[in-house]
C-alpha cells in the first residue's frame, strides 16, 4: 500500500467528504470514490468501509439523541394541568415521575411526564390514552391506580396515586436494616426465617396483583424492582403500568419487537419479541431473587453483556449465594426465572400460591416431586430416620437411576445429532432443507436434554439436602455446617448415631448407581466424582473406612482425570485435594497413618505445582489447611494423651493391658499405643513451617476472614507441640497465641461450637515437662469449655473423647500433685481422682458403642484404665475393699462393653 | 456587544474575550454548544443517563470555562475549541470519579487525557451503541457486530483508537482531533487511515457473513 504523504492527504479528503453524506443521511457509493481514483481503490474500499461500519453502528442511537433532548426541555415543567409540582421523584427511560398537588383539592399525587414522541405523535398519543384507560381500568391494594391522562405543550402525563415510600431497588441498594425502620412491624432485621418469609409474603402479593391485571388482559411490561414501591406500612405496590399494552384489542399498538424494559430485567424470549404473563412471571422472579439475594440475577453491566448473559446463561442458583435462602424459595425463585417459559409457572396465580405454600410450611408444587420433596423435609426434623420405610428407599434409588439413564440417553441423542448435523456442514452435501431439519432437531434436542440436565441436578441437590440434614443432626445451627470445610480436611469427623448411620448407608446406593451410570459421561463426571466421594463421606461416618476407601480412590480416580484434561481448573483441583484429604482422614481413622500421610503429602504435592499455587485465596488455603492437617492428628495426640505417661505404660504394662482388656483381639491396644506415641519427625515440622508461613500471608492479605485466622491458630498449636521439646517458653509463648486468637473468635462467634472446641484443645496443650500452675488452670478451663460442649452436643463424639481425655488428665495431675502441696488429704485426693474418673467413663462409654472402628479415642481409654487401676490399688492399700471392688467393677463394666463393640 | 455566527480567528477571539469578556464567553459558548453536547453524549457513562442531565453538565462546563479564561488567554497556543473539550473532559472527570469512584477509570471517557498505559482503558463502545438501542430485537441482531467492534477497536493503540473516537464519536476534524492529542495534523491523519485498515482487517471476515 501506499504511504506518501500525497496519497494521505487525498484519502483524508475523501474520508471527510464520505462521512459528511452520510451523515446527511445520504447513501454514498464507495465505488464512485474509486472510480475517481482508480490508483487508490484498495485503500478506498478498506478505509470507506470501515467508516461506514462506524457510523451506521452510530446510526441506532439517533432517534435517542433527539429524544434525549427533548426529554430535558420536560424536565422543568412547575404546572402540570390542574397539579403543581412539588419535586422531581425520579426519572425512567421513558419519562420523569414528578410529585404533584391539586390546586384546588389539594390532593397529593405523582405524575408521569412523558416528551411527546416526534415521530408518529399522534399515534403514539392515541397509543399512550389507550394505555392509560387500561391502567386507570385496574384496581387492586398492590397496584397504584392511574387517574387522570393528558397531554400538554410538548409532552404527555398520566396521574397516579400517590404512595408515600421507596422503590424496592432502593430497599434492595439500602440493605434489610433500612427497610425495617420502614415496617418495623412486618420486616424482620435479620436474614433469618422471618426475613425469607416476609420476602415471600410480599412476593406473593405482587404475583397477586399481576394475576389480578392478567385477568383484565392487562399486561404490565416492566416488571422489576424500580418499578414496585413499599409504602411506609411495607405494602407493595406496583407501579408504572405506563408501558401496560392493553392484550384484549386486536391492533398491536406497540411495534412488534419494541423496546420493552430495562435489558437487565428482560426475560429470553422477549429478546425474540415475545412476550406474554410468563415473561411477567419471570421478571417477578428475577425481582424476589434481586430481593432475596441482594443482588440482581444478571449483574449490571454493558447492555451488550447483559443481553449477551439473558440470551446464553442462568443466573447463579440463590442458594449459592446465601446458603440461609430456604431450599422451597430458593425453588419457587428458580422455577420462575426459568430460560424455558414452559418450564416456568404459567400463571401468576400459580406462582403466588406457592408462595403462600411456602409462607404457611406446605408443601411447593415447584419441580420436586412431592414425596421426594416431604422425604427431605421429614429427614430435616425426624430424629430417628432408620424408620424410612423401605419402600421410600427404594423410590430414593428408583428416581436415581431412571433420572440418570433418562439423562444419558437424551445426552446420547444429542451428541450424535450434533455429530450429523456437523457432518453435513462439513460435506456441503446437504441441501437447505436437509439441513434445517437436522438443525431444528438439534434444537428440540437441546432442550430436552436442558430438561433432563435440570432434573439431574434437582435430583442430586434434593440428595445433598437430606444428606447434610442427617449428619448436620446434634450441631447447634444446620447453616454452620461446612461439608468442605475445616472440620473434615483437619480429621475432626462429625460423628453421628447408628441411626443415622442405616439412613446414610440407604442413601449410598444412590450415590453408587448414579456415580457408576455417569462416570463416562463427560458432562457429569464432575457429578459422578462428587457422588462416589459422598458415598465416602458416608462410609467414613457410619464407620465403614475400608468401604469409604474404596469410595475415595473411585472418586479420587475420576478427579484425576478430569484435571488431567483440563490442568487450570482450579475447581477439580480444589475438589481432588478435598477429597484425597478426606482419604487421608479415613486411612488416619484406620490405623493406617503412614498412608494418611502419603495422600496428605500427594496433596501438598498437587497444591504446589498448581499455576495459581501462590496467586489464588482457595488454592493457598488448601495447601495451608493440608500442610496443617500433617501435624494436626500429632497435635489431637499430644493434646489429649500426652506421650510420656503412654509410653511408660507401653513399658510396663503393655502386656498385662493386653490380657487384661482384651485376650482375643491382641493386636489393637499395642497399634493404638503405637500410634499414640509415634515419634514425631522433623518432615513434619518444615511442612508445618511452611503452612504457617503460607496461612499468615493469607490473614495478612485477609485480616477479616476468620476461616483463615482459625486455621492460623492450628497451626500455632501445632507448631507448640513440635517445638515444646526444644523449647518449651517459646512453645508456651506460640500455644498462648492460638490460646488467643481462638478467644477472639469464640468472643465473635459465640454460636460456632467448632471455635469453642478448638480453645479447649488450645488450653489442653501441656509444654513443659511438669505441669505448671498456668496449665492446671488451663486444664481446668478446658474442661469447662468441654463440660459446655459435651451437654450441649452430647452426640458429637470429638467432644465425648476430649472431655474424657481432659478428666483423665486431670486425675493423673491430681494423682501426682506433691502430697506435701497440696491442702487435701490423702482420702479426698483420692476421691476427687475417682470423681474425675468416673466423669471420664460416662464419655468413654459414649465413644465405645458409637464408633466402634475409631481407635483414636484409645490412648486415652488406656490412660483412664491405668490411673483407675491405681486408685483401685491404693484403696485396696488402704483396707477400703468395698470401694476398691466398685472401682474394679467401673473398669470390669468398660472392659465388656469393649468387648460387645469390638466383636 | 458582537453577536457571532462562527467562532472567529484566534486573534479576533482573544481580542474579544479580553475585551468583552463574560459576554463574549457566552457568545462563543453558544457556537460551541451543540459539538460539546455531543462529546458529553458520548463520553457521558450510559448509566448515568437517567441521573445526570446532559445540558447541566454542559451548564458546569460554561461555569468552569468562565473560571479560568483568564488561564485560557495565557496560553498561546490553545485554540478555544479544544480549550472547552478538554474543560468538558474534566467536568467529565469529576463525574465519573464521584459516581464510579477511582476504580472506574476505564470508563472510555478519560482516553483523550491520559492515553492509557494499563492496557485496561475500554471503548466500552458497545455499551455506548447498544445503550442507545432501544429494540431489543434489532439489539440482538446487531449485538454480535458490536461487540466485533469494540473488541476490534480494544484490540488497537491506544491512540489509534482515540482518534477513531474523536473523528467518529466526537465528530471532531482532523485538525481538531490533532490538537486534542497534541500531535501533527499529517500524523493524525496517518493514524486515522491506518486504524481504519486496521479495523476494516479484523472485520472483514464477519462483514461478509
Amino acid at each position: 500500500m501506499s504511504d506518501s504523504p500525497a496519497d494521505t492527504l487525498i484519502l483524508e479528503r475523501i474520508v471527510d467528504q464520505f462521512t459528511a453524506e452520510l451523515r446527511d443521511g445520504k447513501h454514498p457509493a464507495i465505488g464512485d470514490y474509486q472510480e475517481r481514483h482508480p490508483k487508490l481503490a484498495i485503500e478506498i474500499a478498506d478505509v470507506l468501509s470501515s467508516v461506514a461500519m462506524i457510523e451506521q453502528l452510530k446510526n441506532g442511537s439517533v432517534t435517542r439523541v433527539d429524544y434525549h433532548s427533548r426529554f430535558e426541555s420536560v424536565s422543568d415543567l412547575k404546572q402540570i394541568g390542574n397539579y403543581t409540582v412539588v419535586r422531581e421523584l425520579g426519572r425512567g427511560g421513558m419519562g420523569i415521575v414528578f410529585e404533584a398537588i391539586h390546586e384546588s383539592l389539594g390532593r397529593r399525587v405523582a405524575i408521569k411526564v412523558m416528551p411527546t414522541p416526534l415521530v408518529d405523535g399522534k399515534k403514539q398519543i392515541e397509543r399512550f390514552r389507550h394505555e392509560a384507560a387500561a391502567a386507570a381500568r385496574l384496581h387492586h391494594t398492590n397496584i397504584v391506580s392511574v387517574f387522570g391522562v393528558g397531554d400538554g405543550d410538548g409532552f404527555l402525563y398520566y396521574v397516579m396515586d400517590w404512595v408515600d415510600g421507596s422503590s424496592l431497588n432502593a430497599v434492595i441498594a439500602e440493605g434489610v436494616t433500612e427497610y425495617s425502620t420502614l415496617a418495623a412491624t412486618t420486616v424482620a432485621a435479620s436474614r433469618g426465617a422471618e426475613h425469607f418469609r416476609w420476602c415471600a409474603q410480599l412476593g406473593a402479593k405482587l404475583a397477586d396483583a399481576l394475576a389480578y391485571a392478567h385477568a383484565a388482559n392487562i399486561l404490565h411490561r416492566d416488571i422489576k424492582p424500580a418499578n414496585i414501591v413499599l409504602d411506609r406500612k411495607g405494602t407493595p405496590w406496583i407501579t408504572d403500568f405506563g408501558l401496560a399494552k392493553d392484550s384484549s384489542r386486536e391492533v398491536n399498538l406497540t411495534k412488534t419487537g419494541e423496546v420493552i424494559g430495562t435489558p437487565q430485567y428482560l426475560a429470553p424470549e422477549s429478546l425474540e419479541g415475545r412476550y406474554d404473563i410468563r415473561s411477567e412471571t419471570y421478571c417477578l422472579g428475577l425481582t424476589l431473587y434481586e430481593l432475596v439475594t441482594q443482588r440482581p440475577a444478571y449483574a449490571n453491566g454493558t447492555a451488550a453483556s447483559v443481553i449477551r448473559a439473558i440470551a446464553t446463561a442462568s443466573p447463579t442458583p440463590p442458594r449459592k449465594i446465601d446458603a440461609s435462602i430456604p431450599l422451597d424459595l430458593a425453588t419457587i425463585i428458580e422455577k420462575s426465572i426459568s430460560r424455558d417459559a414452559d418450564l416456568r409457572y404459567q400463571t401468576a396465580a400459580e406462582m403466588r400460591d406457592d408462595l403462600l405454600a411456602f409462607c404457611d410450611e406446605r408443601s411447593i408444587s415447584a419441580r420436586r416431586p412431592s414425596w421426594l420433596e416431604s422425604t427431605i423435609r421429614w429427614s430435616r426434623r425426624n430424629p430417628l430416620p432408620a424408620t424410612l420405610s423401605a419402600v421410600s428407599a427404594l423410590l430414593l434409588v428408583m428416581v436415581a437411576v431412571s433420572t440418570s439413564v433418562g439423562y444419558w440417553a437424551t445426552t446420547n441423542a444429542l451428541n450424535k445429532e450434533a455429530e450429523k448435523s456437523e457432518h453435513l456442514r462439513q460435506q456441503q452435501l446437504a441441501t437447505a432443507a436437509a439441513r434445517d431439519e437436522a438443525e431444528e432437531n438439534l434444537t428440540l434436542m437441546k432442550s430436552q436434554f436442558e430438561r433432563a440436565e435440570a432434573n439431574v441436578s434437582i435430583t442430586l441437590d434434593a440428595f445433598e439436602e437430606i444428606f447434610k440434614s442427617v449428619i448436620s443432626r446434634g450441631s447447634a445451627a444446620t447453616d454452620e455446617l461446612d461439608i468442605d470445610g475445616f472440620r473434615e480436611i483437619s480429621g475432626i469427623a462429625s460423628s453421628i448415631t447408628k441411626q443415622d448411620a442405616q439412613f446414610l448407608n440407604k442413601l449410598v446406593p444412590f450415590y453408587a448407581e448414579f456415580a457408576a451410570t455417569n462416570a463416562d459421561n463427560a458432562r457429569l463426571k464432575t457429578e459422578s466424582a462428587k457422588a462416589y466421594r459422598r458415598v465416602g463421606n458416608i462410609y467414613q461416618l457410619v464407620g465403614e473406612l475400608e468401604s469409604s476407601i474404596v469410595a475415595y480412590l473411585k472418586s479420587i480416580e475420576l478427579f484425576q482425570s478430569m484435571l488431567a484434561k483440563a490442568p487450570d481448573s482450579k475447581v477439580d483441583l480444589l475438589n481432588l485435594v478435598q477429597t484425597q484429604n478426606e482419604l487421608s482422614a479415613a486411612y488416619r481413622q484406620h490405623g493406617d497413618p503412614r498412608t494418611a500421610r502419603d495422600w496428605n503429602l500427594t496433596s501438598v504435592e498437587l497444591l504446589k505445582q498448581s499455576p495459581i499455587a501462590t496467586s489464588d485465596h482457595d488454592v493457598r488455603l488448601e495447601l495451608a489447611r493440608t500442610l496443617s492437617v500433617l501435624g494436626f492428628n500429632l497435635f489431637r495426640t499430644f493434646s489429649m494423651g500426652s506421650p510420656k505417661p503412654v509410653r511408660n505404660l507401653q513399658l510396663r504394662n503393655e502386656d498385662r493391658f493386653n490380657q487384661y482388656i482384651n485376650s482375643n483381639r491382641p493386636r489393637i491396644l499395642p497399634e493404638a499405643v503405637r500410634f499414640a506415641a509415634q515419634p514425631f519427625s522433623r518432615g513434619q515440622e518444615s511442612e508445618l513451617k511452611q503452612a504457617t508461613q503460607i496461612i499468615d500471608e493469607l490473614v495478612a492479605e485477609a485480616p477479616d476472614n476468620d476461616e483463615f485466622r482459625a486455621v492460623r491458630a492450628t497451626c500455632y498449636c501445632i507448631l507448640a507441640t513440635t517445638r515444646k521439646d526444644f523449647d518449651p517458653k517459646i512453645a508456651e509463648s506460640i500455644r498462648d497465641r492460638a490460646i488467643k486468637e481462638f478467644e477472639n473468635l469464640v468472643a465473635k462467634h459465640p454460636q460456632n461450637h467448632e471455635y469453642r472446641y478448638l480453645l479447649a484443645l488450645a488450653c489442653s496443650l501441656e509444654c513443659q515437662q511438669q505441669a505448671t500452675a498456668e496449665d492446671v488452670r488451663l486444664l481446668e478451663r478446658s474442661l469447662e469449655i468441654s463440660a459446655e460442649l459435651i451437654e450441649q452436643f452430647p452426640n458429637l463424639l470429638d467432644y465425648q473423647h476430649l472431655h474424657a481425655s481432659l478428666q483423665v488428665r486431670l486425675a493423673r495431675h491430681l494423682w501426682d500433685a506433691d502430697a506435701d502441696e497440696s491442702e487435701l488429704t490423702e482420702t479426698q485426693r483420692r476421691d476427687e481422682v475417682w470423681s474425675a474418673l468416673k466423669t471420664a467413663k460416662s464419655s468413654l462409654q459414649q465413644l465405645i458403642k458409637h464408633t466402634p472402628t475409631d481407635r483414636s479415642f484409645k490412648p486415652t481409654l488406656l490412660a483412664w484404665f491405668a490411673q483407675t487401676q491405681k486408685v483401685s490399688r491404693s484403696l485396696r492399700d488402704a483396707g477400703d475393699n468395698r470401694a476398691a471392688q466398685q472401682v474394679q467393677q467401673a473398669m470390669l463394666e468398660l472392659r465388656d462393653e469393649l468387648r460387645v463393640q469390638a466383636n | 456587544m458582537t453577536a457571532y455566527d462562527t467562532i472567529p480567528e484566534p486573534a479576533q477571539l482573544k481580542l474579544a474575550l479580553k475585551t468583552d469578556g463574560q459576554s463574549a464567553l457566552a457568545d462563543f459558548f453558544e457556537i460551541a454548544k451543540p459539538r460539546l453536547k455531543r462529546i458529553v453524549h458520548f463520553r457521558l457513562d450510559y448509566r448515568l443517563g437517567g441521573r445526570i442531565s446532559e445540558s447541566d453538565v454542559i451548564q458546569d462546563v460554561y461555569l468552569r470555562a468562565a473560571e479560568r479564561i483568564e488561564r485560557f488567554l495565557e496560553n498561546e497556543d490553545m485554540p478555544f475549541f479544544v480549550w472547552l473539550r478538554l474543560e468538558t473532559s474534566q467536568r467529565l472527570h469529576e463525574i465519573h470519579r464521584h459516581h464510579f469512584g477511582v476504580e472506574k477509570r476505564d470508563v472510555r471517557r478519560e482516553i483523550a487525557f491520559e492515553p492509557a498505559h494499563d492496557g485496561r482503558t475500554s471503548m466500552a463502545l458497545a455499551a455506548h451503541l447498544v445503550a442507545q438501542m432501544t429494540s431489543p430485537s434489532r439489539l440482538v441482531e446487531r449485538a454480535e457486530q458490536i461487540s466485533m467492534l469494540e473488541k476490534a477497536l480494544n484490540e488497537m493503540d491506544d491512540l489509534d483508537r482515540e482518534v477513531i473516537a474523536l473523528r467518529h464519536f466526537e465528530e471532531l476534524s482532523n485538525v481538531e482531533t490533532a490538537q486534542v492529542l497534541g500531535i501533527e495534523t499529517s500524523a493524525a491523519s496517518k493514524r486515522y487511515l491506518r486504524a481504519l485498515k486496521r479495523l476494516k482487517e479484523i472485520m472483514q471476515p464477519f462483514q461478509s457473513h
